[in-house]
């Protein structure tokens, strides 16, 4: 993968995105105001990336995340900096986390504190000694998730793999190995969005679109020994963890592409078998919220209104189908695939 | 009520009758809950911990994520009526530090069963053998859901030994709990079974108790897993089994029973599961 190279900042002024409104409230109309009002970035970090569909200027560089040019307009920022050790104004709050308009707090102590602003900024404080792999990767997880909700556009807690038709998405719990299953559709020849957050938008036309994320999965001893990898061959998620890195650079989808089809994958004991089975519409806009990434920030960060209102327009739009398949013993890999595949094709 | 109502016990000593007992109790309908649909979950269930927690235990070490503990279980104590099965020992086996927070907590309430009947019924749901199992209820380093190389549902619970799992939980100075031995629950459902609504401020109408206690019989629980299956059985082992006490006498070699009490002698004295003299009650 291209490494993105640390320069000066350019003299030449970077493109401003285009000023019309469209009238339909969709992503990129929050994005273009966002751009309108939001104050210009000073003293941009070195460091340029793509990622769900925006370009970031980091303080250091992302190994994980694809390059971009360096005069490309900023959409967010991460920088380090002081984090306040609470946030006053918090709205809801959970054991590592406050959520206030606007405004995310979250950490965890041994590494570092994340504050997200706006839609456009993370500033990191770190705990002294803490890894930079660790600041990256706990970063792009609840930060990154707070970040996509204060923008307005959908993370969906899933994988994403493109099909002829378009992109499909398999929602589902961690451990309930969507991760595993995109990878074993990246070795049937499948092209991949996405691993573990899935940001969807509205295009222009009002189609649901998924941005592309980053090319690894993060997989489990168990799927990358039944994907056929061995884990010494294996980047680890992080240094005391027995969580892996699986790239696939030769078969990202660095491009947006409609969604088409959406699934819930649920292992359960109380399966035998691989069973699908659709969703009724009250039924998709439950799991849509079960399955929003990170959905216990939505209500202290204001977004309730806006984030049902998204969820409701993705459940009337996409087909969705749940699937059970036994959570015991074998994973079943081949079959769920197979039935997939056959279902997605239809 | 706010504060969370813990549902402890070691495995298998009738912590999931009660679950279910509670889940009828709450819904108080004619017809018997549906025990696949029970919302009375585990504590270790990483994806209500998480929610709690702001971040996913499977990005974080098991430090990170533990360290969280007790004021994940504040952040829950907020909500009403908030009840959780646990499998921990209250205090860590090794570390001695407590795996509860006593702020959190409205009420506890302890399970507790003869061991020589824990070590039968243990070995069944675990699909390992007697003398494994008697090994496991003797280990201090004994974690349930402990798989590393996957994602497991449940965040890893230290149990430690069978002794040190009934002492820590009811040797807590100060701690508002109550103990429920399984065979009493048995022998008098409706008595022990009110006393402990009561004791965690549950409704307790005596008509309303007796009406879950039905619903949550052996032969319903049993037949409704025969007929649908039971979402918590392993691998397709039957979950509701024989419900009874005493049955390790037709099981377990005198030599199994020999070495249980060596092991837990004191604890089982303690509770009348041994006499005095190192008989057997019943003997």
């Amino acid at each position: 993968m291209a490494e993105s190279r640390r320069q000066p900042r350019t003299n030449g002024k970077p493109k401003q995105p285009k000023r019309e409104i469209s009238p339909c409230s969709d992503a990129r109309t929050v994005d273009r105001i966002l751009a309108l009002v939001a104050p210009k970035f000073d003293n941009l970090p070195p460091y340029r990336h793509r990622v769900y569909g925006l370009t970031i200027a980091a303080w250091i560089p992302f190994p994980q995340l694809p390059p971009a040019p360096m005069d490309a307009p900023v959409d967010a920022v991460f920088r380090l900096g002081e984090v306040p050790a609470e946030l006053p104004e918090f709205k809801t709050r959970g054991a590592r986390f406050r959520a206030a308009p606007g405004k995310l707090l979250v950490w965890i102590d041994s590494v570092a504190r994340y504050l997200v602003v706006n839609g456009r900024e993370i500033i990191i404080q770190p705990k002294p000694g803490a890894e930079d792999n660790d600041l990256r990767e706990l970063l792009l997880c609840s930060p990154m998730g707070a970040l996509l909700h204060q923008r307005g556009v959908l993370p969906l807690h899933a994988s994403v793999i493109a099909t002829p038709r378009g992109a499909v998405a398999f929602m589902a719990h961690s451990g309930h190995g969507k991760s595993t299953l995109a990878a074993h559709f990246h070795r049937r020849g499948f092209k991949i969005l996405a691993d573990d957050i899935a940001v969807v938008s509205f295009d222009g036309a009002g189609r649901p679109t998924v941005a592309p994320g980053y090319p690894q999965f993060k997989l489990w001893p168990d799927s990358v020994t039944e994907l056929g990898h061995r884990t010494t061959e294996l980047r680890r998620f992080r240094a005391k963890m027995e969580k892996f890195f699986l790239a696939f650079a030769d078969a990202f989808h660095a491009e947006p592409l409609p969604l088409v089809r959406l699934y819930v994958v649920e292992g359960r004991n109380d399966a035998t078998e691989v069973k699908l089975g659709p969703l009724s519409v009250p039924d998709k806009l439950r799991y849509l919220l079960t399955h929003t990434y990170r959905a216990q920030y939505v209500p202290g960060l204001g977004r309730e209104k806006a984030h049902f209102q998204t969820l409701g327009r993705l459940a009337a739009a996409v087909p969705a189908m749940r699937v059970k398949r036994p959570a015991n013993g074998k994973f079943h890999l081949a079959q769920l695939a197979d039935a997939l595949a056959a279902d997605f094709a239809s | 009520m706010k504060g969370i109502v813990w549902l402890a016990s070691y495995p298998k000593s009738g912590n999931t009758w009660f679950r279910i007992f509670l889940a009828n109790l709450l819904a108080d309908r004619p017809e018997p809950v549906d025990i696949n649909t029970i919302r009375i979950e585990n504590f270790a269930a990483r994806t209500t911990y998480d929610r709690a927690l702001g971040w996913e235990t499977g990005e974080l070490t098991i430090e990170e994520a533990f360290q969280a503990r007790l004021e994940v279980q504040k952040e829950q104590a907020e909500e009403e009526d908030v009840f959780f099965k646990v499998h921990e020992a209250f205090r860590d086996p090794v570390t001695r530090v407590p795996l509860f927070s006593r702020a959190a907590t409205r009420a506890a309430l302890y399970f507790l069963r003869n061991p020589l009947d824990v070590a039968v019924s243990y070995s069944h749901h675990r699909g390992k053998d007697i003398d494994n199992t008697i090994a496991r209820m003797n280990r201090t380093d004994a974690v349930m859901a402990s798989a590393k190389y996957e994602l497991g549902a449940q965040l890893p619970q230290p149990t430690g030994t069978w002794s040190w799992h009934v002492r820590s939980w009811l040797d807590e100075p100060e701690f508002p709990i109550m103990l429920l031995r399984y065979e009493d629950m048995l022998d008098r459902p409706q008595v022990v079974f009110q006393a402990a609504c009561e004791f965690a401020g549950l409704p307790s109408e005596p008509a309303r108790v007796a009406r879950a206690l039905a619903h949550s019989s052996f032969d319903t629980l049993r037949q409704q897993e025969q007929a649908k299956g039971f979402r918590e059985a392993q691998e397709q082992r039957p979950f509701f089994r024989q419900g009874k006490a005493g049955g390790w006498r037709e099981i377990l070699s005198p030599e199994q029973v020999a070495t249980i009490i060596s092991h837990h002698g004191d604890v089982m004295r303690r509770f009348g599961y041994l006499n005095t003299d190192g008989s057997l009650p019943g003997n």
